[in-house]
Parts: C-alpha cells; sequence; structure tokens
C-alpha cells in the first residue's frame, strides 16, 4: 500500500511551488504605495489586483495585496519606506502564505488571502492474483480550497473574480491530468476521468471561496508481512 | 421459435435489465452520499440530530430519470458539509461529528462507473 503521508505530502510540495506570476530576478524599486520598474510590464508578467504580492530581495519584506497594476507601476497594501532601483530582486504571487495545512492551528488574518488543503482517500482494492506481490489500486482526491478577498485598500468595490480564478487556474495546471508525483517509494498520479476540476465562486462575508479538486490514483505492490 | 419472436424476448430481457440496473444505482447514490460506501470512497454525511442524513431523499422523474438531493430542514447547511466551505461567514469550517465526512456527493458521482458495475454484479449481469 502506499504511504498516504507521503502521497499528502507530494501533492503539497506541488502546491507549494506554485507561481501565479512574477517578475523574475530583475531592477525593482519599493515606493511608499508599492513598487516601481523602469522597463518590461507588471501587467503582461500577469499581475492582478487582489493578488497576494510576496517581494524578494528587498531590505524589508512586506507581503501586501495588490491594489493596482500599472505597466511599471504596482500599488500594494502595507505600509513601506521607499527603496532606490537595484536588482536581483523579485515580485511573486504564488500559494498563499497562510495555509491551513490539515491539523495544524490556524487562523485566518480578514486581510489576507489563505488556503485550505484536504487530504482525501477514497478507494483502495486489488487488481490482481495472488495476493502476494499483486498490485493494489487506491484513489483519493487533494482539495485546495482559495479563500480571497473581495476588497482591500482603495479597492472598496471589489476586485472582482480575476484574482481568484487565475490563482485557482494556475494551481489547477500544476496538477494537470496524468502529472505524476514522487511519493516516498510509490507514484501519485492525477487522474484523467475526473480530471482536476475548479467550481464556482462562493462569496462569503469575509471575500470569496474557490475550490480545486485534484483526484489521484496511485498503484503499489500488496506485501504481506511474515 | 422464430427470429422475430426471439429478438423480442431479448429486447424485453435488456429493457428489464436496465430498469434494474438503473433502479440500482440510484438507490446506491443516494446511500452512498447519505450513509457512505466503500465502493466510492464516500464518508456519508455527519450525524449529530440525523437531519443532513436524513434530508437526502430520491425523487423518481420517470423511468429512466431520478433525482438525489437535499433541501428541507437541511438546506441552510448541507452545502458546506459538502464543501468544507463555511458559509456565510467564511474561516475554518470544523465537523464535530464522529460520522461521516465531506465531499460525499464529489466521491459518489466520481464513483459512479464503480457503482455501475457493482449494481451490474450483484444482479447477475456482465461479468
Amino acid at each position: 500500500m502506499i504511504s498516504n503521508s507521503a502521497a499528502h505530502i507530494a501533492l503539497r510540495n506541488r502546491a507549494r511551488s506554485l507561481v501565479v506570476a512574477t517578475t523574475g530576478s530583475m531592477s525593482l524599486a519599493q515606493t511608499t504605495t508599492g513598487f516601481s520598474r523602469a522597463s518590461g510590464s507588471f501587467v503582461t508578467d500577469g499581475f492582478v489586483a487582489g493578488m497576494e504580492l510576496v517581494p524578494a530581495g528587498f531590505s524589508t519584506i512586506v507581503v501586501g495585496i495588490i491594489t493596482d497594476v500599472q505597466a511599471l507601476t504596482m500599488a500594494v497594501t502595507g505600509t513601506r519606506a521607499a527603496i532606490a532601483a537595484a536588482g536581483s530582486r523579485s515580485l511573486t504571487v504564488g500559494l498563499p502564505t497562510l495555509r491551513a495545512f490539515e491539523n495544524q492551528i490556524f487562523t485566518p488574518d480578514p486581510l489576507r488571502p489563505y488556503v485550505v488543503e484536504e487530504y482525501s482517500p477514497s478507494t483502495s482494492e486489488m487488481v490482481g492474483y495472488p495476493d502476494a506481490g499483486s498490485t493494489i489500486k487506491e484513489t483519493g482526491d487533494y482539495f485546495l480550497t482559495w479563500h480571497g478577498l473581495t476588497a482591500a485598500g482603495a479597492i472598496t468595490g471589489g476586485f472582482g473574480a480575476a484574482a481568484l480564478r487565475q490563482c485557482v487556474d494556475a494551481l489547477k495546471l500544476l496538477f494537470a491530468p496524468g502529472t505524476i508525483l514522487v511519493a516516498g517509494a510509490h507514484t501519485v498520479r492525477v487522474r484523467r476521468n475526473p480530471a482536476p476540476q475548479t467550481g464556482q465562486i462562493i462569496p462569503l462575508a469575509t471575500g470569496a471561496a474557490l475550490q480545486l479538486k485534484v483526484p489521484w490514483w496511485a498503484l503499489s505492490p500488496n506485501t504481506i508481512a511474515a | 421459435m422464430a427470429f422475430a419472436d426471439e429478438w423480442k424476448r431479448i429486447t424485453v430481457k435488456v429493457l428489464a435489465d436496465t430498469q434494474a440496473v438503473f433502479t440500482g444505482v440510484v438507490a446506491d447514490v443516494n446511500s452512498s452520499i447519505a450513509f457512505g460506501s466503500t465502493v466510492t470512497g464516500s464518508p456519508g454525511q455527519p450525524v449529530d440530530e440525523g437531519i443532513l442524513r436524513a434530508s437526502w431523499g430520491t425523487t423518481w422523474q420517470s423511468p429512466t430519470s431520478a433525482l438525489v438531493a437535499s433541501g428541507g430542514a437541511a438546506a441552510g447547511y448541507n452545502m458546506q458539509n459538502e464543501d468544507g466551505i463555511a458559509r456565510p461567514g467564511g474561516g475554518p469550517y470544523i465537523q464535530r461529528s464522529a460520522v461521516g465526512g465531506r465531499h460525499s456527493v464529489s466521491k459518489t458521482i466520481d464513483g459512479l462507473p464503480r457503482i455501475v458495475e457493482d449494481v451490474t454484479k450483484r444482479l447477475g449481469l456482465g461479468q
């Protein structure tokens, strides 16, 4: 049988690797209202208002919510000191930094997006004979529920669906059907039918939630202990 | 027996078998969602007073159509028991029942081919 612990970690690590949008390493400046660049475009890089932005390479790192995106400037919530442009810096939107992983104490922050994970095994059956050494097929689901913000900072009328949809779409791409993940001694495969799917954006008093379902399956040899 | 008579006998049996499979599948879908199932991996509905579990029922719309649905007194919380998204306030959804779990509808839909296979075997059809 597979190690559910290893399978869970493999799926989680895949989610952790998410990059929704990034500048890559480049010269960036920090302003009191956000960030600026001299060339390229934040718009083309895929940043959208409502996403959680994580800076890297700056002397002080303040995670914030994007409230406006222009080609050369980006407004972000939070208080920052101006820092002159310099290289080897980046701005990235990935999996929310607040993560409600299973069986961990978690308190949501109403001003930050967060993600909730559920690892949920479904079925387990022998698919061959004899029992010893034959194959066990196991299936299950990995659910990731992205809780996005409806409003923040200067945005009082709502961010709309784009940020939440684009983040979860990028997450879904990480789990394309047929994706193979190493889980200890075995491999976990993302199912083709049903394939990963997202649902409807659920409006909540504190924001909006969108769930990604990743069906998986795995084969392992049946070992009978002496 | 004439060929036409034989063909008619086969047709009648196929229709009867199809109806039996459909009836069995609908019953198992309802049971998988409400009570859980090893065939689909559905955990079934959480149970406190049993209102949620009892809210699931089947409406036979025609010989080839049935609706398995929940509502009534559980309409305010049946969806959050399915997807784990606490409505309307958001925040963590905590299951307090030791029985049942989440995503029973989702897992039942995923497991529908297995339900059909299982019902077909039980009826002595197919394999």
